[in-house]
């Protein structure tokens, strides 16, 4: 018997396969999801009509922390590593991702027929798509478990505000609700559910926003489409609760905030990247990206940023961070991921033993990327030093 | 009055061809009585199908009272047939659903003669056959005897020249035989009929004015006969 | 027992003729019934694929009224989901028409649709593998996707543009994909995002349902009694495969139908099967006789006899099933065409052959032939061993049985009665009756034949002897021909029943038309009646009322609104005073009725009445947009519009009760002296250019109406052909056997100067009386058949009441049926006995 594919799900694929058709792109080497560009065959440079980011520019807060629709791409990553009362541990992430349809000046297409009297233009017109991923990982039972959600952006079923920061997909969210509110100190709160786990989070920025690359302007290859926007937030207090199979767990620990938008997508000789987050216990933090490139090699663009105990931040080159790798894990469809690494910077003296918590944190979206905490244990100045963080690999899987 | 000329039928069987008829040659003359005897299978019957256009010769002619029948297609065969022939089998063949004045009356009705005329013409043959009073019965309710007389009546009620009987006592017991052959022959003599018998019965045989044997595809006269006739 | 078996197939072998017609006989009867089956099986099929096409994994679904769900509800409920991982998706659903065609147009949001299917937001193998396509999904004006096939059954070319109808509004689309692996559920489907489908469809701010996926356990019950305790009023929440199956239980009574139909073949085919083997065992009496009289038992000859029958039933029944896949797909498209023209839109592609129709198709052969052969079967078994039986106790015999089967026949048709009186609703029963009175005119055939061949064959006794004999053959052939001659007066009488029936529905309807059709020109919007989509704009409403010459209007507006008996058809109307005219009423005081209906109450139409046994002052509880509601029933009027019925509301009731302002229909009636081609004119000059409007002159609605009726009889029509095919068969068959045996008595008859014409003559003479006679005892029978079917069929079926009308056309099929059986049967053996060898003929036994 021949098995009919249901509608809800065919109308989706279909706009897959018609895209298939055009994109003639080498596969395994575009798809590429996470906080760079959006999930999706973009290789094109920044659609016309959109903002580019091509220039430093000046940040305001917390203006900035809200969406930038002027641009294609945006997202809001939170990662974060928790610890129960009665001594479990979790690591989440829980990332929002706003992709622009059309160009701002760009009018929705709208019914020919104008009636009086009559609501015409439909509201679930929408100019924006968003996407999450929320993902849990509960140390004690060696589980992994992700969600993902996409919705458009109308009816208020998605979409972003500025101030206060609020973003959400159905009844996931960022920021939002009363606690925003408290007087003077920010706080966001975070919500999402998923099958078995849920988290009801506040977070409290501990460090002021870090500017990465050259005073926020990141660049990511030669072509000066390929930039982007990007803060980080690398300490925020968390407090709250984690909700597993229903039962609630009160939970404190430290998250990472990151934050980017842009027109523009990877250069295309880069197959994928490499992305460290790390939070060490003496109070100083280290974000680096090393990006790959098809034959192999690292990207001469990767570069990170380092903040000291004090809140001093120095940017990274590329050649200022040696990063080998110690370990290797296989998932179930044969991909390999570096599973430890030995990452050395010189320049700080820094030398960090890093390893996942569980092998298996990947998410099985489309595309396929692992995105997972980690416990960093090495040395700075000869002295001793440890840290959590979370570490973020792109272009393992093989396309299929 | 029946002339017959080299008249030849065959019959295939299986792969072989059996000659029934060879070349028969034939004279009788009006109101002659004439018997032709034969073995079984000899081929008597198929020459009674012949003269009368019943079947058709391979070769040869047959012509009654001047017409060659040989000659003639369908309907013409069929409608001389019923006009000047007359035809007597041995199982009688009356038709059943049909009484004794209508199985009579049939074939005067065949000929165009309807209503009161045919009723009484059927009805005086059959007073001539002795079974005017049983007119109106089922004909499956009279004996053997009584059958052949109606199958006599009805070959003779529209006044043929030519009569022909196949085994007419074939089927009857001698008693019997002995009661209709009177009427067959006493009947075909008042209406000025010729009458060709085909037979085995010596009895008939030797009531007829000449004796003609069937043998090998051809007629023979026989010698009885001969003296017979003579007589 | 070896060598009786040789002896019954050589039987059989050297009887080819016979043999073969028995089988095409058989063949046409389980075939039909296969027929029947794989057209209403591939309809079924098809609109289940397209269920589960367009529900995919959905377990359940919200709906609303005939004005759908607020949108802000599936906001709500995605937003602040009673339960968090609850898996739901909005579907906006309609009808488009491209070309001549008209499809489903399924609005969806993707993202949602694609979650429901997967399993909700878990690790769901969704991909938008093209932002590129995905714009052109959400931002492209007028993108939809559809199945490649019906993408070229559409001729839509490679650019992909196409104008597509919508309400009598024309719009551009594109084709922006096809739909991969799509099966033949989305044949007809056009699917597009819910935005465009809400501006296509008018219906901005509202959706057509809410599909769920809800785990049937017990955490899934209680979701879904947390869900019913949120859903505003009017809204209900049921299971998906529950809705599918109410829609197509509206076609039940016409499948039920069909079906009956394609058993009355089966009938035929069985008297059929019974004539052959009797036939067969008859011929045989003698080979059985000196069986018997060797030592076969009894049980060996009925082992023998239904052993035949048997392999006869099983070659029968594979003919049939490979006959009934050829008329099965023939019937599929009428049976389609039927459902689109009165239940819901369908597209039936693909024939589907259920293995259980074949199956049924082995059995009913099977059962068939052996039922049939049974009392033959029995009947030689049980005879002493004797050698053979004079013909004229045969007849005799088969006229005793004749004249058993009178009695037999008062009997069915008494029962047949009972069958009647003894039930009010049940449909089965009516079926029953029929079938008994039909078994009754099949058991009457030959006694009836037999008495006009005696009465013939006295009349002309003094005229003619051949004419006599003819006659007095026909009466004693009857153990030949009497069961092919009861097989056609049955389906003459069928026939004959089913032409009064349907000139009967056809006068009332057309009377009905007359009387209903009160305004002079009627104005709506294109489109599948009840659908959100028919509205006519407002401004196009006031544009044409303008029109001079209009002295009143009345509006309308159809829906389907759910009750606790399911969907109902509504009909909403303002009534003007020259509308009142237009309703008879069938129970209820117009004048009374009319008062409460102003004042609030319903009317019902008559099958609704008789479907949900309703009478005036009855009430009727309907899903209001502020939930349930009874209303009053205060009158019960005549209608064949809707074979479901409908209920007939006060416009300004139905707005208060649905906030529903639309208006889909405008009946117009013009001042004295104003013609309607004239006010055609000017209306559809006022409408041009703003929405496309059917504008239909009363005349022009009538004559549609008729089109579509004749149309919805086609395969009625179709299928007592099938079962007269099956008799004409039957009848040749015997005939032709008949003439056979008797080539003696006709050898003799041309021998006494028959001529060959005459005896052609006589053959077809008789085979054209036969035919005569089974139409004459048809007749009466018929019209027996044609009461049974619009008293107690129609009105168990469907619910109305038929006044018989009678008219000389109606019998004309059947005349020519039976005359054309009937001479085709005398064609052979007259040309044969034309032919005869007469020497052969006469060759002494």
């Amino acid at each position: 018997m021949r098995c009919a594919r249901s509608l809800h799900s065919s109308a989706a694929l279909a706009v897959v396969l018609a895209g298939s058709a055009q994109a003639a792109v080498p596969p395994g080497t575009s798809v590429v999801p996470g906080p760079w560009v959006p999930p999706g065959k973009v290789t094109a440079p920044a659609a016309p009509g959109f903002a580019e980011a091509l220039s430093v520019r000046p940040f305001v807060f917390p203006r900035d922390h809200g969406p930038h629709p002027a641009f294609r791409q945006e997202w809001w990553y939170v990662t974060g590593n928790l610890d129960a009362a009665d001594g479990e541990r979790f690591g989440f992430e829980l990332t929002f991702f706003r992709f622009a349809l059309v160009p701002p000046e760009v009018p929705l297409p709208a019914p020919a027929r104008e009636e009086p009297g009559t609501q015409v233009a439909s509201a679930w017109r929408s100019r924006e798509i968003y996407l999450a991923h929320f993902a849990v990982t509960d140390v004690a039972r060696g589980r992994f478990r992700f969600a993902q959600k996409l919705e458009r952006g109308a009816l208020g079923l998605a979409g972003a505000l500025g101030e206060p920061l609020h973003v959400w997909i159905d009844d996931w969210s960022l920021g939002g609700g009363e606690a925003v509110a408290a007087a003077g100190a920010m706080r966001w709160r975070l919500h999402a559910t998923q099958q078995g786990y849920a988290i009801e989070l506040e977070l409290a920025p501990q460090t002021p926003p870090v500017l990465n690359g050259e005073n926020g302007l990141s660049r990511k290859a030669d072509e000066p489409s390929a930039a982007s926007y990007y803060y980080s937030i690398p300490r925020l207090d968390v407090r709250g609760r984690v909700l597993r199979d229903g039962r609630a767990l009160t939970v404190s620990g430290t998250a990472w905030l990151d934050r980017e938008w842009g027109s523009g997508a990877l250069g295309v000789q880069q197959s994928g990247w490499d992305w460290f987050a790390l939070q060490l216990n003496d109070g100083s933090a280290l974000m680096f990206y090393a990006l790959r490139r098809r034959d192999g090699s690292r990207d001469r663009h990767s570069a990170g940023t380092w903040l000291g105990a004090s809140g001093e931040t120095r940017p990274l080159a590329d050649v200022d961070v040696a990063i080998s790798v110690t370990r290797e894990w296989r998932n179930a469809r044969g991909d390999r991921y570096p599973a430890g690494w030995h990452i050395r910077v010189p320049s700080l003296a820094l030398d960090l033993g890093v390893r996942p918590v569980l092998p298996d944190q990947e998410l099985g979206t489309t595309p396929r990327y692992w995105e997972g905490a980690v416990d960093v244990s090495g040395q700075r100045d000869a002295r001793t030093l440890g840290g959590r963080g979370y570490v973020e690999l792109v272009g393992y899987a093989a396309e299929r | 009055m029946l002339s017959i000329r080299q008249l030849s039928r065959s019959f295939r069987e299986g792969g072989r061809v059996h000659r029934v008829l060879e070349d028969l040659g034939m004279q009788v003359a009006r109101g002659e009585r004439v018997a032709v005897m034969g073995r079984s299978g000899s081929g008597k019957s198929t020459l009674l199908n012949l003269i009368s256009g019943i079947d058709t010769a391979d070769r040869g002619s047959v012509h009654v009272d001047g017409t060659e029948v040989t000659a003639l297609r369908e309907p013409a065969r069929t409608l001389f047939r019923r006009a000047h022939i007359g035809f007597v089998y041995q199982f009688f063949n009356l038709i059943p659903t049909l009484d004794v004045v209508e199985n009579v009356r049939l074939v005067l009705e065949l000929n165009g003669v309807r209503g009161a005329s045919a009723r009484e013409r059927s009805l005086a043959v059959l007073e001539a056959v002795g079974l005017r009073a049983r007119a109106h019965s089922a004909v499956d309710l009279l004996s053997g005897g009584e059958q052949q007389r109606v199958a006599i009546a009805r070959a003779l009620v529209h006044e043929p020249q030519l009569l022909l009987a196949d085994e007419p006592t074939g089927n009857l017991d001698e008693q019997t035989a002995r009661e209709v052959l009177p009427v067959l022959l006493s009947l075909t003599r008042s209406r000025g009929a010729t009458l060709l018998i085909v037979t085995h019965d010596e009895a008939l045989a030797a009531a007829a004015d000449r004796v003609l044997e069937l043998r090998e595809g051809r007629l023979h006269e026989r010698a009885a006969s001969r003296a017979a006739a003579s007589r | 027992m070896s060598a009786l078996r040789a002896a019954s197939l050589r039987h059989l072998w050297r009887h080819p003729a016979q043999l073969l017609l028995a089988l095409v006989g058989l063949a046409l009867g389980v075939g039909t019934i296969v027929a029947v089956d794989i057209a209403t099986a591939s309809a079924r099929r098809a609109f289940e694929l397209s269920l589960a096409a367009v529900n995919g994994a959905a377990t359940q679904q919200i709906v609303g009224g005939p004005r759908g769900i607020d949108e802000r509800l599936y906001v709500q409920l995605r937003t602040q989901p009673p339960e968090p991982l609850l898996r739901l998706a909005p579907v906006v659903s309609g009808y488009a028409t491209v070309g001549k065609r008209v499809m489903q147009l399924i609005g969806i949001d993707p993202f949602a649709s694609a979650a429901l299917d997967a399993g909700g937001a878990g690790g769901t193998a969704f991909a938008v593998e093209g932002v590129g396509e995905v714009r052109a999904w959400f931002t492209a004006p007028g993108s939809v996707v559809m199945s490649a096939a019906t993408a070229q059954q559409l001729h839509i070319g490679a650019d992909g543009h196409f104008a597509l109808e919508v309400g009598g509004v024309t719009h551009p689309a594109t084709l922006i994909g096809r739909i991969a692996d799509a099966g033949p559920g989305f044949d007809g489907l056009i699917v597009t995002d819910i935005a465009q489908a809400q501006e296509w469809l008018g219906a901005t701010g509202r959706l057509s349902r809410i599909d769920l996926h809800v785990a049937a356990d017990a955490a899934g019950a209680a979701l879904l009694a947390r869900l019913r305790a949120l859903l505003p009023a009017g809204l209900t929440l049921h299971p998906t495969r529950a809705a599918g199956r109410e829609t197509f239980a509206m076609t039940d009574a016409f499948t039920t139908n069909l079906r009956a139909m394609s058993l009355l073949a089966l009938l035929v085919g069985t008297l059929l099967i019974y004539g052959a083997v009797s036939f067969a065992v008859l011929q045989r009496r003698t080979t059985i006789g000196v069986l018997r009289a060797l030592g076969a038992t009894r049980r060996e000859v009925l082992a023998l006899v239904l052993g035949e029958a048997a392999v006869l039933g099983l070659a029968g029944a594979i003919c049939g099933m490979l006959l009934g896949l050829v008329i099965g797909r023939g019937l599929v498209g009428l049976v389609s065409r039927t459902i689109n023209d009165l239940y819901f839109v369908v597209a039936v592609n693909e024939v589907s052959v259920p293995l259980t129709s074949l199956l049924k198709a082995l059995a009913a052969g099977l059962a068939t032939a052996l039922a049939a052969a049974l009392v033959p079967a029995l009947e030689v078994a049980a005879s002493a061993p004797q050698l053979a039986l004079a013909r004229s106790v045969l007849e005799r015999r088969a006229q005793h049985v004749a004249r058993r089967l009178v009695l037999v026949s008062l009997s069915l048709a008494l029962g047949a009665g009972v069958a009647v009186s003894a039930s009010t609703h049940s449909l089965l029963a009516g079926f029953v009756a029929l079938f008994l009175l039909l078994l009754s005119v099949a058991a009457v055939t030959p006694a009836a034949l037999r008495a006009l061949a005696h009465g013939g064959a006295w009349l002309v006794a003094h005229t003619s002897t051949v004419a006599r004999l003819a006659l007095a053959d026909i009466a004693t052939s009857l153990s030949r021909t009497g069961v092919a001659i009861a097989a056609l007066g049955m389906a003459l009488a069928a026939m004959i029943g089913v032409a009064i029936m349907v000139g009967s529905f056809r006068e009332s309807l057309r009377q009905w038309l007359l009387e209903s059709m009160r305004a002079d020109i009627y104005v709506s919007a294109p489109g599948v009646s009840d659908s959100l989509e028919r509205r006519l704009d407002p401004q196009v409403i006031a544009a044409l009322l303008a029109v001079p010459g209009i002295r009143a209007h009345s509006e309308g507006r159809r829906v389907t609104v759910d009750s606790a008996s399911g969907p109902l058809d509504l009909n909403a109307v303002s009534l003007v005073p020259a509308s009142y005219a237009g309703f008879r009423f069938t129970r209820g005081d117009p004048a009374r009725a009319w008062a409460q209906f102003r004042a609030g109450a319903i009317l019902i139409s008559e099958p609704l009445a008789w479907r949900l046994s309703l009478a005036p002052d009855d009430r009727l509880s309907l899903d209001t947009a502020a939930g349930p509601r009874a209303f009053t029933v205060a009158g019960v009027y005549r209608e064949y519009g809707n074979d479901r019925g409908e209920v007939l509301m006060d416009l300004r009731e139905y707005r208060q009760w649905w906030s529903d302002d639309g208006i889909a229909a405008l009946g117009i009636y013009l001042a004295p002296g104003v013609s309607s081609a004239a006010a055609a004119g000017a209306l559809r000059a006022a409408g041009h250019g703003r929405q496309a409007l059917l504008i239909r002159s009363n005349a022009d609605i009538r004559e549609l109406s008729m089109r579509i009726f004749e149309r919805t009889f086609v395969i009625t029509r179709v299928l007592y052909w099938l079962a007269a095919g099956v008799a004409a068969v039957g009848l040749v068959s015997a005939l032709l056997a008949w003439e056979l045996e008797r080539a003696r008595e006709l050898a003799l008859l041309r021998s006494l100067g028959l001529t060959p014409a005459g005896t052609a003559l006589l053959v077809m003479g008789q085979t054209a009386f036969m035919g005569v006679a089974a139409l004459l005892a048809a007749i009466p029978a018929g019209l027996l058949t044609a009461l049974t079917l619009t008293d107690v069929i129609n009105r168990r079926a469907f619910g109305w009441q038929i006044g018989l009308h009678l008219g000389a056309e109606q019998f004309t099929n059947a005349l020519w049926l039976a005359l054309a059986a009937a001479l085709a049967a005398g064609v052979y053996p007259a040309w044969r006995s034309a032919r005869l060898a007469l020497a052969a003929g006469l060759r002494e036994e």
